[in-house]
């Protein structure tokens, strides 16, 4: 007998700060997270801003955030788990600990900066610069389980994290995971975008609109409880959001970009409303992947086409990266809490920066104000270099 | 694993590829012929190394006939991996350091799925990619991975990928300053590569080994070894 899965607690960072809260003010506000990068020089650069946490808004328990200093991958993921189990009322002893992270690069750029300044690096973070480090200092912090797994497939990392730790709980090898993601910009990965004009040169991000020019980073890290129902309700625990479904597809297009139909896209999609046994016109509101990149955002709505059909332009659908910027292997993962909050709240967050509609990106893209809506049954999805693809449905309680 | 796989998984095909560059007389799959060319991964062995494995696994696609065919859809990939593309990450780190602005040939050779998306293409797979790494028992951990995805009634396979390329100085670095709460498992001699082809067992299998794989374990092969000792030999067709 599968069993059914449940959100129990989540934690998570953004531009806006630590928590709900930030969010609800900032992406639900229809605010853009982006600012002039000050954490390095982007001078070099083509692009200059991205969404990065700079102490405006909500602190991070535990992580003081001054000029100058950027949190680590571990501090967040640390003070996301933290909440994550104590909004879940739980200490997820023995708990599988799964993590959408590619390391922490900032760690890395310290090891090669001590190296070429010819010193024998001391800064014991550089451990966390591969990625697999960090759900083991994650589970050795809390006490979790194992598996300790980072997801390492870029943009889909935590989606795919979050689906693994379902179906974990569905077959019964768990009764509570601990999954998500983080990504903090940084300037190597920074520039590995910038060189592949991928990031808008205009500040802003516009997905689905007409003339949108690239998307821009930003900070991230989301940590979700999931929880078998049974074992939730036997506790008492307050279920925040029912996952219901998950899948993930490939594309067999390209190295890098997405299939032009949005085939491996509407295929993950469609794999994830089969395990929910829901029809297309269950999905009341759809979180697109939406990176503001003229190829991405065609490719996308192409799918929602194949996925929705006739029924297409009446599902809502935003793109909340033109609020909190792409957060690469976190932005699954927070874009799940977004879903989460979207169900709870009765309230659809915006696509921000939406001016002149693009014809060939058709359907409702909820522009630039959030619209209150009761919606049961929601669908984020998520895709990735190589035509990698993840969808998660989400259903309120 | 956490709990036992619904069904024992068959090993339909497998390769490997031993540490590179180094003479490995006695391991499987060290013959010395080259990498091939995958157009645009050329800062680093690693993608070469899985698109060399995956073509041995699965037999060139050319002819139509190999174990995907027909099977795409049906098919799932899980690529994994202790320390991911070192040389990529490294190449463009140091390039940032010394004050040089990045290539775009870096941007997409850095991000992992790109080689899948390569070879996603070229067999036609279109079915769930993951890609995971482990510090410490990932053989096992992608094992049960891989029998996780296949418990999904609408697919039929899926090619289990382990690669690693020779741990580079800032591995070292971490393997000297492991401090015990972040064991890093054992890493392979130099670069290696193993893929795996794993179905549901039939009764044809035979009885699955537990715990899989059988011993010896090949020395060089690092955290890999148990997925090297599941590469078919002699017609056999391993099952756990």
């Amino acid at each position: 007998m599968p069993h059914e899965v449940a959100i129990t607690g989540y934690g998570v960072l953004t531009a806006f700060g630590f928590g709900a809260d930030a969010l609800r003010h900032g992406v639900f506000g229809g605010r853009p997270g982006f600012v002039p990068v000050t954490r390095f020089d982007p001078t070099p650069f083509r692009a200059d801003r991205a969404a990065t946490f700079e102490g405006a808004g909500p602190e991070i328990p535990g992580v003081v955030v001054k000029p100058g200093y950027t949190p680590t991958q571990a501090e967040v993921l640390h003070a996301c788990t933290a909440e994550a189990l104590r909004v879940a009322g739980t200490d997820a002893l023995g708990a599988p600990v799964l993590l959408g992270t590619n390391g922490d690069h900032s760690a890395a750029r310290t090891f090669w900066t001590d190296r070429a300044e010819g010193r024998d690096s001391t800064d014991p973070r550089v451990l966390d610069s591969l990625p697999a480090a960090l759900p083991r200092r994650i589970g050795e912090d809390f006490g979790l389980g194992f598996p300790r797994l980072a997801f390492v497939n870029a943009c889909v990392a935590s989606t795919n994290s979050i689906a693994h730790g379902a179906e974990l709980i569905r077959r019964g090898s768990a009764d509570t995971v601990v999954c998500g993601g983080a990504y903090l910009v940084t300037e190597d990965v920074f520039a590995k975008f910038d060189s592949g004009r991928a990031l808008s040169k205009e500040g802003v991000v516009r997905p689905f609109a007409a003339g949108r020019a690239g998307l821009l980073q930003g900070d991230g890290a989301a940590v979700l409880v999931l929880e078998s129902a049974e074992r939730a309700r036997a506790r008492g625990a307050q279920v925040l959001a029912e996952l219901v479904g998950w899948g993930l597809a490939a594309d067999a297009y390209h190295v890098v970009k997405p299939h032009p139909r949005g085939e491996g896209l509407a295929r993950a999609a469609s794999a994830a409303l089969r395990r929910a046994g829901l029809a297309p016109q269950d999905i009341g509101y759809v979180n697109a992947h939406g990176t503001g990149t003229p190829l991405n955002d065609v490719a996308e709505t192409a799918a929602l086409h194949s996925v929705f059909g006739g029924h297409a332009p009446d599902v809502p659908v935003s793109s909340t990266k033109s609020s909190t910027g792409h957060m690469l292997e976190a932005t699954g993962a927070v874009e799940a809490v977004i879903t989460l909050l979207a169900l709870r709240d009765g309230v659809l967050p915006p696509t921000i920066g939406y001016q002149e509609p693009d014809p060939a990106c058709d359907l409702d893209y909820i522009p630039n104000r959030a619209r209150p809506a009761e919606v049961t049954h929601a669908l984020s999805l998520n895709a990735a270099f190589g035509g990698v693809n993840a969808a998660l449905v989400l259903k309120r309680v | 694993m956490t709990m036992p796989l619904e069904q024992p998984l068959a090993v339909v095909a497998g390769a490997c590829r031993a540490p590179w560059g180094e003479a490995a007389d006695g391991l499987p799959g060290a013959a010395p012929v080259p990498l091939p060319n995958v157009p645009g991964f050329v800062t680093s062995r690693f993608s070469p190394l899985v698109a060399a494995a995956v073509d041995d696994c699965l037999g060139g696609p050319e002819d139509g006939s190999g174990p995907v065919a027909g099977r795409g859809e049906r098919t799932a990939i899980v690529l994994a991996t202790a320390c991911g593309d070192i040389t990529t990450t490294d190449t463009a780190t140091r390039r940032m350091v010394a004050g040089q602005v990045h290539s775009p040939l870096l941007f997409f050779q850095s991000v992992t799925t790109s080689v899948l998306g390569h070879l996603s293409k070229r067999y036609g797979i279109t079915g769930p990619v993951s890609c995971v790494s482990d510090g410490g028992e990932l053989a096992p951990e992608a094992l049960e991975l891989a029998g996780v995805v296949l418990e999904d009634d609408w697919l039929d396979q899926v090619l289990l990928i382990g690669v690693d390329v020779a741990a580079a100085e800032r591995v070292g670095w971490v393997r000297d300053h492991l401090d015990g709460a972040y064991p890093l498992g054992p890493l392979p001699d130099g670069d290696a590569v193993v893929a795996l082809l794993l179905r549901r067992a039939t009764d044809a299998d035979g009885p699955a080994q537990s715990p899989p794989p059988a011993a010896p374990l090949p020395d060089g092969y690092g955290w890999m070894a148990p997925l090297v000792a599941l590469c078919p030999a002699n017609g056999q067709r391993p099952t756990f």
